[in-house]
């Protein structure tokens, strides 16, 4: 029988409980640092992808043309200042309320490209016959068409035909909001 | 491992604004009371946001419309809220940029605030929007300490799909009746909440803090049973979809934020019809020094009413519609991470309550509405009242399902909860 060196075996149980300690220690402090050290982690902002209504390069915007039913007015930018002209004149009105809109139309995207206008009935989509007209230009003579038709069937967002590249497509509903916002200007009710 | 983050998002919500909760017999119907429904919706044009009028002429919503004394309703809160807030004329004063509240004397942010901040709104003012959230914002926390066991159940045309209970303790300090005597952690409000059901949610708690500053984010505890240990949350998350289902953590009270997260302006006025138990204040009952019950009549839904015609998710029993002045306000949030774009609601001109709200993404693609009802409560000698957010039905209206949040069967008032209740330490116990 072979006598055990307890002596030798105390060196290596110590050394042993101490990496032992060691990797606990290392696993705790890591957990503290990132659990409590560390900066949080945000999650990914939402992202907006697709393609924007309004061409990026057609800026800056203007000129705003607004047909409801058979009511017209324009907002022009005449020096930094936005007026509105319709049937009785001139009114100089509030640029947030004009900047506001067209930073909001430009964060619009196309939600679905129905397609060709010539491909498509747009009778179906209410633009046979469009409730209303927008027209955004800048100063060089750009310009883009917005035709909105009927809401989409949950009211969730607006069939559009957007001119030159006579493309229908679907956008958010908020852009009504807006203009609903910028014809109260105006006290032009929708038709 | 537990996905957390609806938890956490429905907490988080709560924690800012959710005031109290018994069980009650049935309303009986106000004098006067008529039914609204597909064969008279014209009624409500104008009085209801377009997509909810379009479900009532679908047949999808039959409302009880109650007609009310503007000046009883006005009573729901007390005498002395009135004239605190009377007296409040001038007091306080906003910083542009920020929102934030500041006192007009010392330019300082106050720690309490009882009574209306700005009992007068002019629309032309362009702090009016923010003015408008600031009193909506501090009557939610008039309740002082609340709390109240409730369900959240996601619903499509099937029926109920999931089920999730759970229950909610908030304290509250900037808004309250009476002054907190202590308020180390310069809190405006804290939650904490701890789910139930079902298994793979339960002995989840989440503890929550509004600190009263004006440009912090909210601090969120979540304590996850599997882990046995609390970690910090992003509060980043008050948008996000709470447990796949079709409401939102922001649906509580309508807007669960501080006023500080969001952009306000006022677009409109109009009346609406306002969802509401009662119409005026139910009665408290009550049950120790600074404790009380009030009993809340159950807000049926249509899934587990016999016979129900209409959509699954709608209100059958016990819910009048109110008519009432609203501001129109837009808000839209400054946080990046936030997955709203626009947000419309209809703000009561002078219950400050926010009953409707339309969202949009951040495509500019509206997608979904919530009612938020509330009921007022007051203790017999009328010194001591509250309001109380006691249910949210938000619907999806791109994906046609819904979610009904609240409709507690009890709610306590707590008068002089231990603000060791809401700690780090009572975390981590709940669940031992």
């Amino acid at each position: 029988m072979t006598p055990v060196d307890e002596s030798a075996e105390a060196p290596f149980s110590s050394r042993r409980g101490f990496f032992g300690f060691l990797a606990v220690a290392i696993v705790v402090l890591g957990v503290v640092v990132i659990v409590d050290v560390l900066p949080r982690v945000n999650p990914p902002p939402p992202k907006v992808e697709g393609t924007k209504l309004v061409p990026p390069a057609l800026d800056p915007i203007s000129e705003i043309r607004i047909v409801r039913g058979r009511k017209d007015f324009r907002l022009e930018d005449n020096s930094g200042v936005w007026e509105m002209i319709d049937a009785e004149g001139r009114t100089v009105i509030g640029n947030d309320r004009v900047e506001e809109f067209v930073a909001t139309v430009r964060g619009l995207v196309q939600i679905v490209d129905i397609g060709e206008s010539s491909e498509v009935s747009l009778a179906d989509f209410g633009l046979a016959d469009p409730r209303e007209k927008l027209v955004l230009a800048s100063d060089s003579g750009a310009e883009i068409q917005i035709w909105l038709g009927d809401r989409n069937p949950p009211l969730t967002g607006l069939y559009t035909l957007l001119l030159p590249e006579k493309r229908v497509v679907l956008v958010g509903a908020v852009l009504l909001l807006e203009l609903d916002k910028l014809a109260a200007l105006a006290s032009v009710q929708a038709p | 491992m537990l996905d957390s983050r609806w938890f956490v998002a429905v907490t988080a919500a709560a924690a800012l604004a959710l005031p109290a909760l018994a069980l009650a017999e049935a309303q009986p119907l106000p004098e006067g009371a008529w039914t609204l429904n597909k064969d008279n919706w014209q009624k409500a044009e104008g009085l209801l946001p377009d997509v909810v009028l379009k479900r009532v002429k679908a047949g999808d919503y039959t409302f009880t419309v109650a007609p009310i004394d503007d000046q009883k309703f006005k009573e729901n809160y007390t005498s002395n809220y009135w004239a605190a807030s009377e007296a409040n004329e001038g007091k306080y004063e906003l910083d542009a940029e920020t929102c934030g509240i500041k006192s007009t004397e010392t330019g300082e942010l106050p720690d309490h605030i009882w009574g209306q901040p700005f009992p007068r709104i002019d629309p032309k003012d362009p702090l009016a929007a923010c003015k408008v959230a600031w009193n909506f914002y501090l009557a939610n926390q008039m309740g002082e300490g609340v709390g109240a066991t409730f369900t959240l159940n996601g619903i499509d045309r099937n029926g109920e799909f999931r089920r999730v209970k759970m229950w909610l303790h908030a304290n509250s300090y900037m808004g309250r009746t009476e002054k907190a005597e202590e308020n180390p952690e310069n809190l405006r409000v804290t939650t904490m909440s701890h789910a139930m059901e079902p298994a793979d949610a339960e002995g989840v708690n989440i503890l929550s803090q509004q600190l009263n500053e004006w440009d912090s984010q909210d601090n969120i505890w979540a304590y996850l049973p599997q882990m046995r240990r609390a970690r910090r949350v992003n509060a980043a998350t008050r948008s996000d979809p709470i447990a796949g289902l079709d409401i939102f953590s922001d649906d509580l009270n309508c807007y669960a934020g501080k006023v500080e997260y969001y952009k306000w302006k006022i677009i409109g006025e109009q009346n609406i019809l306002a969802p509401v138990i009662g119409p005026y204040a139910l009665k408290q009952v009550k049950d120790g020094d600074g404790k009380m019950d009030v009993p809340i009549p159950y807000l049926r839904g249509g899934y587990e009413t016999p016979g129900n015609e209409g959509a699954p998710w709608q209100i059958t029993e016990n819910l009048v519609l109110v008519e009432r002045p609203v501001w129109v306000i837009e808000g839209q949030s400054t946080d990046p991470y936030y997955n709203f774009g626009k947000v419309i609601m209809y703000i009561d001109k002078d219950m400050s309550r926010i009953y409707w709200k339309n969202v949009h993404n951040r495509a500019g693609e509206y997608f979904y509405t919530a009612m938020c009802s509330y009921h007022w409560s007051k203790s017999d000698d009328g010194e001591f009242g509250t309001t109380t957010p006691n249910m949210v039905m938000g619907v999806n209206d791109k994906t046609d399902r819904a979610a009904l949040g609240g409709r507690y069967a009890s709610q306590f008032i707590d008068r002089n909860m231990d603000p060791s209740a809401f700690s780090l330490r009572a975390l981590s116990r709940l669940s031992d």
